[in-house]
Order: structure tokens, then C-alpha cells, then sequence
């Protein structure tokens, strides 16, 4: 199977730990990535300004996938979002000519053939659990873990129809193979607040500091998001900083618990890379529990 | 309250864009002002509102009422404080679709030349390199280590014909 990579913004420059983990761990089930180098922003922050700018901008990139035959997989919720809803929307006939009298103009034209993919998606429709339990080869029974879906995988349900968007399971599901512990969070459908960035700092990490708290005492948080990895792993400084509320639990990618649950290399999977809240106790443990 | 005096909305859009206006009529794509009227303010939007809980003012159902009472202010920042979760959107029972209403008055408001700068600098980052977000030597430095492609530093060009054909380019002067 080969699938078109889409790394979006900030997965390359901000998030390049989970970027390193998918292309190890996609590579254990003979999926086959390929780089297009043109590839740029997803469409999703110029919504709210414009939102058919951002419908063109998103079929901009399907539309080069197109041209090379391939399915999309998208490692960002955002870019999950933005691409799976231009699919949607254009649909809509008129909307498209509309959306290809644009595109035209830089001589591509949008077709409706490529598949939209997130990686969990990929993991656990796709791969399917049976094929990923087979390959396990370190359980991680020491550890707690819980977790934050994030909103743009779950929600519009219409548009992603990946999971249940107010009891979503299936990250439970996948995390679960690695043999850890997994803890429900009191809140599944909790927002990162990465979107208040621009306008309230503190209100966007008061939303990031309210889904840490709400994970309960774990040895790590798994995310598939580069906005909720970036709240959450920078939220808990925030915390400290403005807030005198004192965490300290690594945020990490599933691709990157997946890999350790492979047999990965931790560096090869960037466990040493971006995290602000260090995952060297999490990894310790990890170790510690397979002797 | 009583809805604005026609001749007040006339003279806030041409003077300052700051008072309000008759939102609805300018609504356009899918939503007309009889979508919005199958509102019944019942709340579970603003109820279920991540944001809310943070900030009280940010209060959606009301947004939706002002909006069809053509009483929107265009200046007031707090349009743009939705964390686009799409609670409000799985929940409604009328299935308004609030997000997408948020979304019709902010590209409204963008549209007047009135985004707030840090939207407006985001879409200029994105005119400018093709991402948001830019991309530096020492993060080409340690993907590399990390054993990463090289990424493509300037990837903006499409987008730029892209904005100008669709006016973005105006409205992030």
C-alpha cells in the first residue's frame, strides 16, 4: 500500500517526533510513504477569514496527490479535518467547477479520487488490530497511560466518520495492544484550546491545563495531534509557570508508543526530541518492566 | 432591545465597520437567515461550549440570536474565541450548524478588512512560505539528524495566485 505523506506546518517544523515514529512504524506494515515536496498548508487557519480560500488551498494539495494516484495520510487532526471536508463539500458540483475555475489557473484541477487518511485511522480501520498485535514485541504492562483524542479526528462525525464523537474508542483500542494500562480521561471530548493561541493565551492554556488535570495520575499522555501534543506538553510549564499547578507527564505521539511496542529504537522515534516535559522516566519504566 | 435604525447600520458600514449591522442578509453559502431562524435558543451549544467554561463571554447561542437579529458588532474580538471543537455542531438539535455560522460572520468580518492581526499575520505566513509556520536552518538541521527529508523551504507560490484570484491577498493587508 502507498499513500501520499501529508505533513502540513507544524508536524515538519514543530512536531518532527511524530513525523520519525510514522515512518518507522509505518514501515513494519509494508506501507509505503511517499514525500511530495510541494505539499503546504492544509487550508484550515484561513477558515475563519476566508473559508473558500481555505476550500481551494485543501483541494490545492489533494489535487497533487491526484496526479500521482494516491491516497492522503494526514498526521495532523487539523490537516485530517481541513482535507476530509473539502472531499466533503465538494461533492457539491457547482461548488467544484467554482473551487477548479481557481485551481485551473495554477494548471491543476481537483478530481474527488484521493482518500483522506489519519494515522490513527490508517492504524486501526485500515491495518486492523489483529495485524498489529501480531507484531507487538514489547509489552508495555508497567505503565499508565491516558490520552486526548483531540476534536478535529472525531468531529464533524458526518465528514470524518472515524469514530463515536462523544464516546470514541478506538485510540483506546490501539493503545490498549501495546499491553499498558489505559485510563479513561474525564472528558474524552475535551478541546487542546490550541485555537485561542492568537487571541487569550491564558484561556487557551486554562483549556489545556483542564484536559492535563483530567487524565489522573499516569505515567504519559498519548496524543495524535501536533496542536494537543504542543498544549499539553507546553501547557504543563504554563501551569507552573502562571498557574502554581505542578504536573509532570510526558505527552507523547501513539505512533512513538507503537514503535516501543515494536521494539524501536526511543531515538529513532524522537522520545529525546521537541518534548519539553522530559520522557525519560516514562522510558525508564517502560524498560524496567520487561526486565 | 430594539432592532438598529436602518440609517445607523448604513453609516457603520461606510464610516466605521465597528457598530452593527444587518449580519444576515450578508450571510451567504449555505445558511439563510430562515437557518438560523429554526434556532429555538434552547443553549445545548452554548451548554456543551469548551470555551465557555473559560470565558463567559464567549457565549454561542447568543452570538446566533444577535445574528439573526441583524445585531452583531463586527469589532468585538470575542466572534473569533471559538476553539472550532464542533460540540455545537454534533449537538444541535435543530442542526443549526453554529460553527459554520461563526465562521460566515468572521470571514464577513475579514472580508471589511477587519481580522484581527494575529489571523491576518498567520495568513500572511502562509502567502509568504506556503505554512504557517517557517521553516528554519536548525529545524532542517535536526530533522536531519533525526534522519528526515529536507523540506522545500518556499512552497507559497500557488498559494499566492490562489489568494489573489479569491481576494485573500486584500484581506490580509
Amino acid at each position: 500500500m502507498k499513500l501520499a505523506l501529508f505533513l502540513g506546518c507544524n508536524v515538519p517544523t514543530q512536531a518532527f517526533n511524530y513525523e520519525a515514529a510514522v515512518r518507522k512504524v509505518t514501515d513494519h506494515f509494508d506501507v509505503g510513504l511517499v514525500d511530495i515536496t510541494d505539499f503546504g498548508c492544509c487550508g484550515e487557519f484561513t477558515e475563519g477569514m476566508d473559508s473558500f480560500t481555505s476550500l481551494v488551498f485543501s483541494a490545492r494539495n489533494i489535487a497533487l496527490a491526484e496526479k500521482k494516484n494516491l491516497d492522503i495520510l494526514a498526521l495532523c487532526n487539523g490537516c485530517f479535518l481541513s482535507l476530509s471536508k473539502a472531499r466533503h463539500e465538494l461533492e457539491d458540483q457547482q461548488l467544484r467547477r467554482k473551487v477548479n475555475n481557481v485551481l485551473g489557473k495554477i494548471n491543476l484541477s481537483y478530481k474527488g479520487k484521493s482518500r483522506i487518511f489519519h494515522f490513527h485511522q490508517l492504524m486501526h480501520d485500515v491495518i486492523g488490530t489483529s495485524k498489529i498485535k501480531e507484531k507487538i514485541k514489547v509489552r508495555l504492562d508497567g505503565v499508565a497511560i491516558s490520552y486526548q483524542n483531540g476534536c478535529h479526528i472525531l468531529r464533524p462525525s458526518d465528514v470524518l466518520q472515524f469514530d463515536d464523537p462523544e464516546e470514541p474508542k478506538k485510540l483506546e483500542e490501539l493503545m490498549s495492544l501495546t499491553g499498558a494500562k489505559v485510563v479513561r480521561p474525564t472528558g474524552t471530548e475535551l478541546c487542546c484550546g490550541s485555537f485561542l493561541l492568537s487571541h487569550d493565551t491564558n484561556a487557551a492554556y486554562s483549556l489545556a491545563i483542564q484536559s492535563i488535570e483530567g487524565k489522573g495520575k499516569v505515567d504519559a499522555i498519548v496524543v495524535g495531534c501536533p496542536f494537543c501534543f504542543r498544549q499539553l506538553d507546553m501547557g504543563q510549564i504554563i501551569a507552573r509557570r502562571k498557574f502554581g499547578k505542578s504536573f509532570e507527564i510526558p505527552v507523547v505521539f501513539y505512533a512513538q508508543l507503537l514503535g516501543l511496542a515494536l521494539g524501536l529504537n526511543e531515538k529513532d522515534l524522537g522520545f529525546d526530541q521537541i518534548h519539553k516535559i522530559s520522557t525519560a522516566n516514562f522510558l525508564q519504566k517502560v524498560k524496567r518492566s520487561n526486565g | 432591545m430594539a432592532p438598529p435604525k436602518k440609517q445607523d447600520a448604513n453609516v457603520a458600514s461606510e464610516s466605521a465597520p465597528k457598530m452593527s449591522e444587518n449580519i444576515p442578509k450578508e450571510l451567504k453559502g449555505e445558511h439563510t437567515l430562515e437557518d438560523l431562524n429554526v434556532c429555538y435558543q434552547c443553549g445545548t451549544c452554548s451548554g456543551g461550549c469548551p470555551v465557555a467554561r473559560i470565558v463567559p463571554k464567549y457565549n454561542i447561542r447568543r452570538i446566533i440570536k444577535e445574528a439573526r437579529e441583524g445585531r452583531i458588532d463586527i469589532a468585538n474580538k470575542i466572534l473569533w474565541f471559538c476553539s472550532t471543537c464542533y460540540l455545537c455542531y454534533e449537538r444541535c438539535p435543530q442542526d443549526v450548524k453554529p460553527i459554520q455560522i461563526v465562521h460566515e460572520i468572521t470571514n464577513l468580518v475579514s472580508k471589511k478588512g477587519c481580522a484581527p492581526m494575529p489571523i491576518k499575520e498567520g495568513n500572511r505566513s502562509i502567502l509568504a512560505t506556503g505554512r504557517i509556520v517557517e521553516v528554519s536552518r536548525l529545524t532542517q538541521q535536526k530533522r536531519k539528524q533525526l534522519g528526515l527529508p529536507e523540506l522545500k523551504l518556499d512552497v507559497s507560490k500557488d498559494f499566492r495566485k490562489i489568494a489573489k484570484l479569491t481576494g485573500l491577498e486584500e484581506m490580509v493587508k
